[in-house]
C-alpha cells in the first residue's frame, strides 16, 4: 500500500508551492487514475513516489517504509517517466542491461517475452525507434522487474490505438497475476476510465478528489427540468447546483449527489412556489466533464469549461 | 554485505557506462606510451627517460583527471538521466563511492600497467614515477569532482574549476602588473606559490621538482572529496538553475565574475602593454569596465543558462563593478605603496654582487658593455643556491646577509628597473625565476648610457654597501680594461635554464671580501 501524509513540495527556484498537503492512500492491487491540468503537481508527486524529489514535510512510504533514499522501498517500485532517458547510441538490449545491473530481479525472459508482445526489436538503435515506440520500450523494461508498484507519468501519450489497448491489456494481466498496483497520471480521461479503479484529482498542489470510478458514475448529473411555469423565481439554493441556465420555463443545471434525491427536492421547491416539475432528466456527466466540473468548483478556472 | 556489493556493482556499472574513457586510458598507457618509452630510451642519459616518463605520467593524469568526473557525474547534469538513476534502488552514498572508486580505478589500472609494461620506470622510482602522477589524478579528480557536484551543467563545472584554480591566483596577478614589477614576476610568483596550491598546479610541480606540494594538494583535494559527498548528498534534483544550490548563487556569481574579470583586465592589459613598468590609471579603469561587463554578460549566460538573464537584472552589474572597482582599487593602492619588498616573502635573505662584461648579443653593431649585476635572493633558495654553485663557481663569500645592506640593494634595484627608458641601457628587475624568489638589476655602463643610469651608476658606489672590502675604482677598472669576452648573453633564462657555457665564462665575480 502506498501511503501519502501531508505532504508538501515547494520549488524555490520557481516560487512554486507543487504539492500543498497532500495525503491519499493508494490500496495495492488496484490501478490508479491521476488526474489533473498541466502544472497541477501530478508529475511531482509520481517523482516524489519513485523517490528522485524529497518531499519538504510529511511522509510517503511504500509497504509501510520510506522512500526516499531506502533501497528496499525502491526495488518495489518502477518508474516510467513522461522524459525517457536514452542515449542515441544505446540499444534497447543496452538499455536494460543498465536498468538489470542496478536493479535485482530483472527477468529476461519476461523481457523478451513483452518485447516480442510489441513487436519491438530490442537490438534495434532507440535513437531509431519512435516515440511511441521508445515509450513501449520503456513499459517492456518496467514491467520486467517485476516491480509491486508501477508509476507511469503520461504513459499512453504517444501511443497508437492498438498498442494502448495492449498496454492496458499487458497491466491488466499484471494486476491480476503480479498483485501489482499501478498509479498512472495522463490527460486522457476516457482512458483513465476505461482502466482505472480509482481517480485522484490534483489541483493546484491539492487533492481535490478521491473516488472510485463506479462511484463517480452518476455522483455528478446534468439536470434538465422543465416547469409548468417560468422558472425564474425558483429557489434551488440548497442543492449546490453550478452551471444554472433558465431559459423560460426549462432549466439545466449540475449537481453533486444523488439523483432521486435532487429530483425530489426540485419537485417539492416547485411545489412550493406552487409551481410542478412537467419533466426531468438526470444525465450522468462523463468522466471528463466531472473533471472539469471539480475543477471549476476549486476555482482553478474562471474560464467557462462547462 | 549486500549494500556492499550493491556498491561495487555500481563501481563496475560506472566503468561499463564510462568504457570509452575506460579504452583510450588503456590505450593510452599500456600501447601508445611505452611505444614512445622503448623508442626514445637513451642509455646513456637514463635520467632523461625518467624525465620523459614523469612528463608522460604528468600528462596521462592531468588527461584521466579532468575527463574522468565529466564523465562519471555528467548524469548530474541532465535531467531525465538524473531521473533515471534516482528512481533506481541505489542510494546516493552507493553511487557516490562507486563512481569514485571507478574513477580511481579507471586511471589506477592503465597507469599501472603502464608503470609496468615500461619496466618500473627505473630511474623515477615509485614516488615519481607512480605515486606522483597517481597523487596528481586524485588532486583533478577531487577538484573537478567538486565542481560537477556544484553546479548543474558542464559549462558551470568549468567555470568553477577556472575559479577553483584561480581564485587566489587573479587576486594576485593585477596588482602585480599594476605594481610595476616585470611580467614574468606575476607568472613566477604564482608557479611558485599560488599556482602550486591549485589542482592544475600540480603538473607544474611535477616538473619544477615540487613533489612536496603533493602531500599539501592530497590533504586538501580529500577534503574537496568530502565535500563533494555532502553535496552530493544534499543535492537537489529538481534544480534547474546553474547551481545545485541555489542559495549560494549570487555569492557564487560574483566570486566567478571578479576572478574572470580580474584575468580578462589583466589579460587586455597585458596585451596593450600596460603593467609592463608604467601603468596608466584611466586605462586601467577603462579596461577594468570593459572586461568586467564582458564577464558580467558571458558569465549569466553561462551560470543562469539564459542569454537575457544579464540584461534582466543590470543593476547587479553595477553593483558588481562597484564593488570590484573599490576592492581592485583598493587592493592594488595597499599593494602598490608596499611593493615589492613587504607585500610578499620578498625580502632578500642574502645578494651577491658581481661584475661582468658579456658581448650584447642582439645588436651585434652595438657597443659592448659591462654590467654590474647584482642579485639579491630571498630566503627559499635552495634550489637556485645549488644551480649557481654548479654554473659559476659560486662562493658563499659573496654573501650579502646585513639587512641594511640587503635594504640598500634593494631599493637600487627597485631604481633601476624604474628608470627603464633606453633601449641601450639593461635594467632590470626580475623576481622569482624557477624556485628562487630573486631580484637582480643589471646596470650598464657603456658609452651610450644615458645620465640617470649614470646616477643609478653613483648611487651604487655611494650606497656604501660595505662589503669587507668596497668596491673600488680600480677594481672596476681592471675588469673593463680586459680584452671582452666572447660569451653572449642569453636572454632565455626566464626558467633559470639556458644558460650557456659562454654566458657561465663570461662571468667574471669580483672578490668582493
Amino acid at each position: 500500500m502506498i501511503e501519502i501524509n501531508g505532504v508538501n513540495k515547494f520549488f524555490s527556484e520557481s516560487g512554486v508551492l507543487s504539492l500543498d498537503n497532500v495525503s491519499m492512500t493508494i490500496p495495492n492491487n488496484s490501478i490508479v487514475g491521476l488526474i489533473g491540468i498541466n502544472g497541477a503537481g501530478k508529475s511531482t508527486l509520481l517523482r516524489i513516489l519513485a523517490g528522485i524529489y524529497k518531499q519538504d514535510t510529511g511522509t510517503v512510504s511504500v509497504d509501510g517504509e520510506r522512500v526516499y533514499e531506502n533501497n528496499n522501498a525502491k526495488s518495489k517500485i518502477a518508474y516510467i517517466s513522461d522524459d525517457q532517458y536514452y542515449n542515441p547510441g544505446m540499444t534497447m538490449r543496452k538499455l536494460a542491461s543498465i536498468h538489470a545491473s542496478l536493479r535485482e530481479g530483472f527477468s529476461w525472459e519476461k523481457f523478451r517475452d513483452l518485447a516480442g508482445r510489441f513487436g519491438l526489436d530490442v537490438n534495434k538503435r532507440l535513437s531509431g525507434f519512435s516515440k511511441g515506440m521508445r515509450r513501449q520500450s520503456d513499459i517492456v523494461i518496467a514491467l520486467s522487474y517485476g516491480a509491486k508498484y508501477l508509476l507511469c507519468d503520461e504513459t499512453f501519450d504517444g501511443l497508437d490505438p492498438i498498442t494502448r489497448e495492449l498496454t492496458k491489456k499487458i497491466f491488466m494481466q499484471e494486476m491480476t497475476d503480479n498483485n501489482a498496483t499501478i498509479l498512472m497520471s495522463s490527460h486522457n480521461l476516457r482512458e483513465m476510465e476505461d482502466i482505472c479503479d480509482r481517480i485522484l484529482l490534483i489541483d493546484k498542489g491539492k487533492l481535490v478528489l478521491s473516488a472510485d470510478i463506479d462511484d463517480m458514475r452518476g455522483m455528478v448529473n446534468k439536470y434538465q427540468l422543465v416547469f409548468e411555469r417560468d422558472g425564474d423565481n425558483i429557489p434551488l439554493d440548497g442543492l449546490n447546483v453550478s452551471a444554472l441556465n433558465n431559459s423560460g420555463k426549462m432549466i439545466t443545471f449540475i449537481a453533486d449527489g444523488d439523483s432521486g434525491e435532487i429530483e425530489a427536492q426540485v419537485r417539492r421547491l416547485a411545489a412550493e412556489k406552487g409551481s410542478e416539475v412537467i419533466y426531468i432528466e438526470a444525465v450522468p456527466l462523463s468522466l471528463e466533464e466531472i473533471f472539469m466540473y471539480k475543477l471549476k468548483k476549486s476555482d482553478i478556472a474562471d474560464r467557462e469549461v462547462i | 554485505m549486500k549494500e556492499l556489493q550493491k556498491t561495487l556493482r555500481v563501481t563496475l556499472f560506472g566503468i561499463k557506462n564510462s568504457k570509452v574513457f575506460f579504452i583510450l586510458m588503456l590505450l593510452l598507457c599500456c600501447i601508445i606510451v611505452p611505444t614512445f618509452v622503448y623508442l626514445g630510451i637513451n642509455k646513456a642519459h637514463p635520467m632523461l627517460q625518467a624525465e620523459e616518463m614523469s612528463g608522460m605520467g604528468a600528462a596521462v593524469a592531468y588527461a584521466g583527471g579532468l575527463f574522468a568526473p565529466i564523465m562519471l557525474f555528467s548524469f548530474l547534469h541532465n535531467r531525465t538521466e538524473q531521473d533515471f538513476y534516482s528512481a533506481m534502488p541505489v542510494k546516493r552514498i552507493q553511487y557516490f563511492i562507486g563512481y569514485v572508486l571507478s574513477g580511481f580505478l579507471m586511471f589506477i589500472i592503465p597507469y599501472t600497467l603502464m608503470y609496468v609494461v615500461c619496466g618500473f620506470m627505473p630511474c623515477d622510482g615509485i614516488w615519481q614515477g607512480w605515486l606522483m602522477p597517481v597523487g596528481m589524478y586524485f588532486v583533478l579528480f577531487c577538484s573537478l569532482t567538486l565542481c560537477m557536484m556544484f553546479c548543474t551543467s558542464r559549462a558551470g563545472a568549468a567555470v568553477t574549476f577556472v575559479l577553483r584554480n584561480g581564485l587566489a591566483a587573479s587576486m594576485v596577478i593585477l596588482p602585480f602588473m599594476l605594481a610595476n614589477l616585470d611580467s614574468r614576476a606575476y607568472f613566477d610568483f604564482l608557479s611558485d606559490k599560488i599556482l602550486m596550491l591549485t589542482p592544475l598546479g600540480t603538473g607544474v610541480g611535477l616538473f619544477r621538482d615540487y613533489e612536496h606540494i603533493l602531500p599539501v594538494q592530497l590533504v586538501i583535494a580529500l577534503g574537496e572529496l568530502i565535500l563533494s559527498y555532502f553535496l552530493f548528498i544534499g543535492r537537489k534534483n529538481e534544480v534547474s538553475l546553474a547551481l545545485a544550490f541555489p542559495k549560494t548563487r549570487y555569492f557564487y556569481q560574483y566570486a566567478v565574475m571578479t576572478v574572470a574579470a580580474l584575468y580578462i583586465t589583466a589579460l587586455f592589459m597585458s596585451m596593450f602593454g600596460f603593467g609592463y613598468d608604467y601603468y596608466e590609471w584611466s586605462y586601467i579603469v577603462f579596461f577594468s569596465v570593459v572586461c568586467t561587463f564582458m564577464v558580467f554578460i558571458v558569465l549569466n549566460i553561462i551560470l543562469e543558462k539564459n542569454s537575457k538573464a544579464a540584461f534582466h537584472k543590470l543593476y547587479h552589474f553595477f553593483i558588481f563593478v562597484a564593488g570590484f572597482a573599490i576592492i581592485t582599487t583598493s587592493t592594488v593602492s595597499l599593494l602598490i605603496s608596499l611593493v615589492p619588498y613587504s607585500i610578499l616573502p620578498l625580502y632578500p635573505k642574502f645578494a651577491v654582487v658581481k661584475i661582468y662584461n658579456v658581448e650584447k648579443n642582439y645588436d651585434q653593431e652595438g657597443p659592448y658593455r659591462n654590467y654590474i649585476n647584482i642579485i639579491i635572493y630571498s630566503n627559499e633558495n635552495d634550489y637556485s643556491d645549488d644551480r649557481m654553485r654548479y654554473h659559476a663557481d659560486y662562493d658563499k663569500s659573496f654573501i650579502v646577509t646585513d639587512a641594511g645592506k640587503l635594504n640598500a640593494l634593494a631599493k637600487l634595484a627597485q631604481n633601476s628597473s624604474r628608470n627603464y627608458n633606453s633601449h641601450h641601457s639593461y635594467k632590470n628587475l626580475s623576481l622569482l625565476p624557477s624556485h628562487s624568489q630573486w631580484q637582480s638589476t643589471v646596470l650598464s655602463f657603456d658609452d651610450q648610457v644615458p645620465e640617470e643610469l649614470k646616477a643609478v651608476e653613483i648611487t651604487f658606489y655611494n650606497t656604501k654597501i660595505s662589503f669587507a672590502e668596497d668596491i673600488t675604482e680600480k677594481a672596476l677598472e681592471d675588469l673593463t680594461s680586459q680584452p671582452y669576452l666572447s660569451g653572449t648573453y642569453r636572454q632565455s633564462t626566464r626558467y633559470g635554464f639556458g644558460i650557456g657555457e659562454e654566458y657561465i665564462a663570461g662571468f667574471t665575480d669580483i672578490a668582493v671580501k
